[in-house]
């Protein structure tokens, strides 16, 4: 099977005054149709930085290097017009924090109609109701009225659902949604989910999903990518990774994750703190945590070995 | 426990705010609710939890006990020894966000004491100083460093070493690991606990979901809309909720595991749209899978089910299934 997207050897540095910042380190990952793609990863891991590096949405201090397929194309090597059209038409991108994504100045009719207008050559009426359609795909009611009311006066939970509308408007292949729950209530986000979940089959979506929460993982998505300090650690089927975690990191994560939803008598952490992206690397960046660490972790940087369905980054498994 | 253990009493406290709504046609003056009619009795040495999602009012409790608020109906008094402007300390959600980017650790750590009554010397405060970083697991010789070099969790460290190092009676802590990374979480979690064992504090622990509570309240209480839905032993009311919102939030919440995820039938929980309109019911009635036409007409009031649970429900749930 040929991936829809392909992120070959990425990495992602920023120039800083305190030196270079090593966001992504070397990153694999395909994305294949129809399915549903976690990425998993703390504050830090460089899950956002290689989604915005994918869409060359990067500010101007950032380097991204490597190559990203998409229908036969690298998207790294397009100019602005073309990856413009490839943002608008074919990968969409939703955000943690709808508010701060929504212009509270315009009207959200103003906001949905924007791209229609511009790319579809439509008159503004004609727009207007595919925006209202769009709306009531997003299970907004009384969305003919509410088309024209601003971002402020939608609830969070309302405000994500017009961001997903506006992410689908153009009919995407690929939507990529980073932590879209995450500023929500617990009763909220299920609802979200809910939709993302009724959506994908609809609009046929191939979902690249970036949390940092196992247990949406384990509702959303069909395979998964463990990301730490910038590199992918392990990337497996939903229920190997959830049954057979083979990565330390990913085991540590699961162990607090499944703690801190009451399945355990014990709260679990993984003892120390993520670690800072600067200097050369040399050996698994995990080693410092890691319970299970060998010599050889210190020195010689692990790579992706294992079968078709799980693979992982670890000397345990030379 | 007895009476006279009680540490602080909540009663009948109600805080509203003032706010205008313009439009073309009309200006006009309206408060708004944001806490009514709450009474808790809280006991010293107890872990208090306080559960609720956004606008529920719960960081508005804290900080009407804290002072910050002042109640326009009902009172907050203290008991057991504790002074309102001296013994009860706050840690907040956003760890960088509450530590001044321009101040030291060790600045930031010794500040509060600036502000005691009794002066503490130089030799003191160092001791201090240096007892409360190792306390809270962080390194001594960083105390020169600035918090933006510091991990979140490590900032959140500095934060309770901020906060314990004038030795407060009663610890409020609003959200404190919600910003933080799963695999630090239960760390501060655990040192949070050890520093309430230790000391014998009154801890009041704020979350906007019930899953991390469990690990550190004994005593658990709902919030919603401003009222109080639940109240109660977290155990209890963990193993049944009684009141159908603590049972939506419970439910609500996604499992780390595929399959159990796989056999979810997601309900519509439904959402809050404006938190200005007077109702004569059930404030959760509209949201509500179990609301009947009496919980549109009538605000239920707390009552006693079962041995220690009080709730605010005419229909209080049956012991269910989990899930």
């Amino acid at each position: 099977m040929s991936a829809l997207l392909e992120v070959n050897n990425v990495s992602i540095d920023f120039t800083t005054e305190s030196g270079a910042v090593h966001a992504v380190r070397e990153a694999n990952i395909k994305l294949f149709e129809g399915e549903v793609l976690g990425v998993v990863g703390e504050s830090g891991s460089g899950k956002t930085q290689l989604m915005l590096g994918i869409l060359k949405l990067l500010p101007d201090n950032a380097t991204t290097t490597g190559k990203v397929f998409y229908s036969d194309k690298d998207l790294l090597t397009l100019n602005k017009l073309d990856i413009n059209r490839i943002r608008s038409n074919e990968i969409a991108m939703i955000f943690q924090d709808p508010m701060s994504s929504l212009n509270p100045y315009l009207k959200v009719s103003r906001q949905l109609t924007e791209t229609l207008i511009l790319n579809q050559k439509i008159d503004k009426q004609a727009a207007l109701k595919q925006a209202i359609e769009i709306l009531e795909k997003v299970r907004i009611p009384d969305a003919a009225r509410r088309v024209h009311d601003y971002p402020y006066q939608f609830s969070g939970g309302m405000r994500q659902r017009i961001m997903i509308a506006m992410a689908l408007l153009r009919k995407p292949k690929i939507l990529i949604a980073d932590e879209p729950t995450t500023a929500l209530d617990v009763t909220v986000q299920a609802e979200i989910l809910a939709l993302l979940k009724s959506l994908r089959d609809e609009f046929a979506l191939s979902i690249i999903f970036i949390t940092h929460d196992m247990s949406i993982v384990a509702g959303q998505c069909d395979r998964v990518v463990v990301m730490y300090a910038g590199q992918p650690v392990e990337m497996a089927s939903l229920d190997e990774l959830f049954y057979a975690p083979k990565h330390p990191y990913t085991q540590g994560l699961l162990a607090a994750a499944k703690s801190q939803s009451g399945l355990t008598d014990k709260l679990v952490s993984i003892p120390g703190h993520p670690p800072v992206n600067t200097g050369i690397q040399s050996g698994c960046a995990f080693y410092p945590r890691c319970e299970q660490r060998l010599d050889v972790c210190r020195r010689v940087m692990p790579v992706m070995t294992g079968s078709n369905t799980q693979q992982q980054a670890c000397h345990l498994y030379d | 426990m007895t009476e006279n253990n009680l540490a602080i009493e909540v009663n009948d406290v109600s805080v509203s705010f003032r706010h205008s709504s313009r439009s073309l046609m009309s200006f006009k003056k309206n408060s708004f609710d944001a806490l009514s009619n709450i009474s808790i009795n809280i006991q010293a040495g107890t872990r208090l939890g306080i559960v609720g999602e956004s606008g529920s009012g719960k960081t508005t409790l804290a900080k009407t006990i804290l002072g910050l608020h002042e109640p326009s109906t009902g009172m907050v008094n203290f008991y057991h020894g504790v002074q309102q402007n001296k013994d009860i300390q706050f840690i907040f959600q956003d760890p960088l966000a509450a530590l001044n980017p321009r101040m030291t650790v060790e600045q930031l750590i010794t500040e509060p004491l600036d502000y005691l009554e009794v002066k503490s010397d130089h030799a003191t405060r160092t001791g201090k100083l240096k007892t409360i970083m190792e306390q809270v697991g962080l390194d001594y010789s960083q105390r020169q460093r600035y918090a933006h070099e510091f991990s979140g969790g490590q900032c959140q460290r500095i934060g309770i070493a901020r906060a314990m190092i004038t030795e407060p009676k009663i610890l409020i802590c609003d959200e404190p690991v919600s910003a933080l990374d799963v695999s630090v979480r239960a760390q501060i979690i655990s040192l949070l606990k050890e520093f309430q064992q230790r000391l014998d504090l009154t801890l009041i622990f704020i979350a906007h979901d019930l899953s991390l509570v469990r690990y550190i309240s004994d005593e658990l209480i709902v919030l919603y809309q401003g009222k109080l839905m639940e109240m109660g032993p977290s155990e209890e009311i963990f193993s049944h909720a009684r009141h159908p919102y603590t049972q939506a939030l419970i439910s609500a919440e996604p499992r780390p595991d595929p399959e159990t995820e796989r056999q979810r039938h997601y309900a519509e929980y439904g959402e809050i749209e404006t938190a200005d309109t007077k109702l004569d019911g059930c404030v959760y009635a509209g949201r509500c899978t179990f609301a009947q036409s009496r919980c549109h007409t009538e605000a239920p009031k707390l009552q006693q089910v079962g041995e220690s649970v009080q709730v605010a429900c005419f229909f209080p749930l049956e012991a269910v299934t989990s899930v």
